[in-house]
């Protein structure tokens, strides 16, 4: 089990972490979830000693950290990093070994992996020769090719088409499901939903919501309903509900989750014919913009705004 | 696992990747066929010593020919002589250059355009000279086999230090200046490798990865070997085509001297190659890109090329001035300064043990100071600058 405690970390005048805590368990996938300058990186680099912490604890099945257990550890740091003129079967190899693998082992994972990943045949190939994708694997492979029991993933799935979100995103699934803790971060929540066990909402440098996926949403104050009547015609909502989207699909409400589900059904029912109706757990976006008071988009436009300004502030 | 294996294997990546690095094989090539160069080409060259023809006037000078041919060799000229009968023919013969000069009596040299060469015009007269001594000696009765015997003895003088022990000479010299450009390239072009693959694995982001499991000095000190063995590698390989190439051309004779100059140039390689690939380690993890890593090195290659040249400038003329004395004690002079004195002959023992011991001591000193600073910067975002990195706190 990893524990990070009241972490904490400034840069000159910018606090990067501001007390961040969080727990992640073996056999679970964790998001960690936040908008662009978070502090998800930082909080990541931290578990591998990359950052010096002002304050807190980062802690492995209750002992700190040290160069042993660190080895045992596989990271995929946002800024993709590997030596792009050296062979990739080579490179696996190279980074088995540092993480403590023999020779023959670290080169029979990398075969095992090379061909899972459908990269056999590149094996012997400059990383650099290979596409933007496939890279991405290569990167994926260099932090799993150790078996490690805790696996950091720093925006894993940036920049993947659906394919190799769908691709990568089974092989990190099946890294917990073997029983290795895995902490993912990302600020697209729409692609970690379906992936996650357990969530850390980050904001600010501070976490703001933690616990299971399936938790935190029961204990969200609304739930969403999509309803559509027949002749697409726009329900009138109910009394404390509201529309929040409307297309040729149907219309999705958003209601307080203590509403009658049978209540709301004859409510609907009286205006036409209903061709279908879902009760909906509010999706991952909307838990964090309840919880932090603004979407992942706001937040890291308002972000946007304010460097400009800082920008503009320096220039004058 | 031991950092020792840790360091091994960082060590074996440098190495593979630098053994398939064109530039390194291109460089030593140059090197190498630059050194043979110099030892073979004066060599070479120096068999077309320069040749005259001389004429001489029949009977005047009947020994003077023999004469001309002894004392030219000393002089690096070959002298022939041809008799003719009267000055018409000497006329004739120098406008349509069937001669170079002619020897008349008085005696005169004359030339078709009234110059000659220095060394013609020396080994004339030292010519001239030694018949007219013979001459005399003849006339006093000493039997001229007896008196060339005596002229043919040795006289040359040799030069000693005022210990007595000879002097390198143009030797030492040639081997000093050789000594000096070869450890600047191994020393500049190795130091500069470590700090493009610093900077390059910074600015690439994998030392993220690296230093995810490895310690910065984990990486820096396998970094440092590898390219110190390839430093090393590269000097064998040129001295061995220097020493080849003397062998074949026979172009100077080895003294004791300059096999005690090249063990020196060994251990100030290693030393020198530590003390300045650290420094310039840092100096690759303090740039934001590969190419900023040109201005980060700047003050470093100030001082080796500073102190390359004062070697060139200041030790070499004067080997055992104040200048050269202070150059053999300091870190980053000393790796250049000590192997050429000893080429000259010119490093008292208590001067090159001192000189060791500082700078392996400042070595050690820098070393240290570099993977704190390494350690520092590497995983900074962005450059630094050399004030930043040595106030900075290494990460771990």
């Amino acid at each position: 089990m990893l524990e990070l405690q009241g972490l904490r970390k400034r840069y000159g005048n910018v606090t990067a972490l501001d007390g961040v805590s969080l727990t992640a368990e073996p056999g679970r996938l964790l998001g960690f979830l936040g908008p662009n300058g978070a502090g998800k990186s930082t909080t990541m680099r931290a578990v591998f000693g990359l950052v010096r912490l002002d304050a807190g604890t980062v802690r492995w099945e209750g002992r700190p950290i040290d160069a042993a257990t660190r080895r045992r550890f596989g990271y995929m740091p946002e800024q993709r990093g590997l030596y792009p003129r050296m062979a990739v079967g080579e490179q696996l190899t190279y980074l088995g070994e540092l993480h403590g693998l023999s020779t023959s082992a670290a080169r029979d994972a990398t075969a095992r992996w090379l061909t899972d990943l459908g990269l056999s045949d590149r094996a012997d190939d400059p990383l650099s020769e290979l596409s933007h994708g496939n890279q991405q694997r290569v990167q994926l492979a260099a932090a799993l090719v150790h078996g490690p029991d805790l696996l950091i993933l720093d925006e894993p799935l940036n920049g993947l088409d659906p394919l190799g979100i769908e691709l990568l995103g089974e092989m990190i699934r099946e890294q917990a499901q073997a029983g290795a803790t895995v902490v993912l971060s990302s600020h697209q929540l729409e692609l970690v939903e379906g992936l996650c066990d357990d969530v850390v909402i980050v904001a600010g440098g501070r976490d703001r919501l933690a616990g299971s996926l399936r938790e935190i949403r029961a204990a969200h104050p609304d739930r969403e309903v999509f309803v559509r009547l027949e002749g697409g015609t726009t329900p009138l909502p109910p009394p404390n509900a509201e529309v929040v989207t409307t297309t040729n699909e149907g219309t999705r409400l958003r209601i307080p989750a203590e509403t009658d589900a049978v209540q709301l059904l004859e409510g609907l029912a009286r205006q036409g014919t209903i061709e279908r109706f879902r009760f909906e757990t509010p999706p991952l976006a909307e838990v964090f913009r309840r919880t932090v008071g603004a979407s992942i988009a706001e937040m890291e436009a308002e972000a946007g705004d304010d460097s400009d300004r800082d920008d503009r502030e320096v220039a004058a | 696992m031991k950092p020792t294996r840790t360091i091994y294997l960082v060590m074996q990546r440098e190495l593979r990747d630098r053994l398939r690095n064109g530039i390194l094989w291109g460089a030593t090539a140059v090197l190498s066929l630059g050194v043979v160069a110099l030892v073979t080409l004066p060599t070479l060259l120096g068999d077309d010593a320069p040749s005259y023809e001389v004429a001489l006037i029949d009977g005047a000078t009947d020994d003077l020919g023999a004469a001309l041919a002894e004392v030219g060799p000393l002089h690096d000229v070959e002298v022939t002589t041809t008799v003719v009968d009267h000055d018409g023919a000497v006329v004739r013969m120098l406008s349509s250059d069937e001669v170079d000069a002619a020897l008349i009596g008085g005696p005169q040299l004359v030339t078709d355009d009234g110059s000659v060469s220095s060394e013609l015009e020396t080994t004339v007269t030292q010519a001239v000279a030694q018949q007219a001594l013979l001459d005399g000696l003849a006339a006093e009765g000493v039997p001229p086999t007896t008196a060339r015997g005596l002229l043919a003895q040795d006289a040359s003088v040799p030069v000693v230090d005022p210990t007595g022990e000879p002097a390198g000479g143009d030797t030492g010299y040639i081997l000093a200046a050789v000594l000096t450009m070869v450890l600047m390239l191994a020393i500049q072009l190795n130091a500069v490798m470590v700090l493009s693959g610093t900077a390059e694995e910074k600015s690439n982001h994998v030392v993220e990865v690296l230093l995810g499991t490895l310690r910065p000095w984990h990486l820096l000190t396998g970094k440092l070997v590898a390219l110190g063995v390839l430093a090393l590698g590269q000097v064998a390989i040129i001295a061995t085509a220097g020493l080849s190439a003397n062998a074949l051309v026979g172009a100077v004779d080895l003294p004791e001297i300059g096999l005690g100059a090249l063990a020196v140039a060994v251990l100030m390689l290693v030393v020198g190659y530590a003390f300045y690939a650290a420094l310039f380690a840092v100096a690759g993890s303090m740039a934001g890109s590969v190419e900023e890593a040109s201005s980060t090195q700047g003050p470093l290659l100030l001082v080796l090329l500073a102190s390359v040249f004062l070697v060139g400038l200041v030790v070499l003329p004067n080997p055992t001035g104040a200048v050269a004395v202070v150059m053999s004690l300091l870190p980053p002079s000393a790796p250049f300064t000590l192997p050429a004195r000893a080429a000259l002959d010119a490093l008292p023992a208590w001067q090159l043990a001192t000189g060791i011991v500082m700078t392996v001591l400042g070595t050690v000193v820098a070393v240290r100071l570099a993977g704190r600073m390494y350690a520092a910067t590497i995983l900074a975002g962005g450059s630094a600058g050399w004030r930043e990195a040595l106030n900075a706190e290494p990460v771990r």
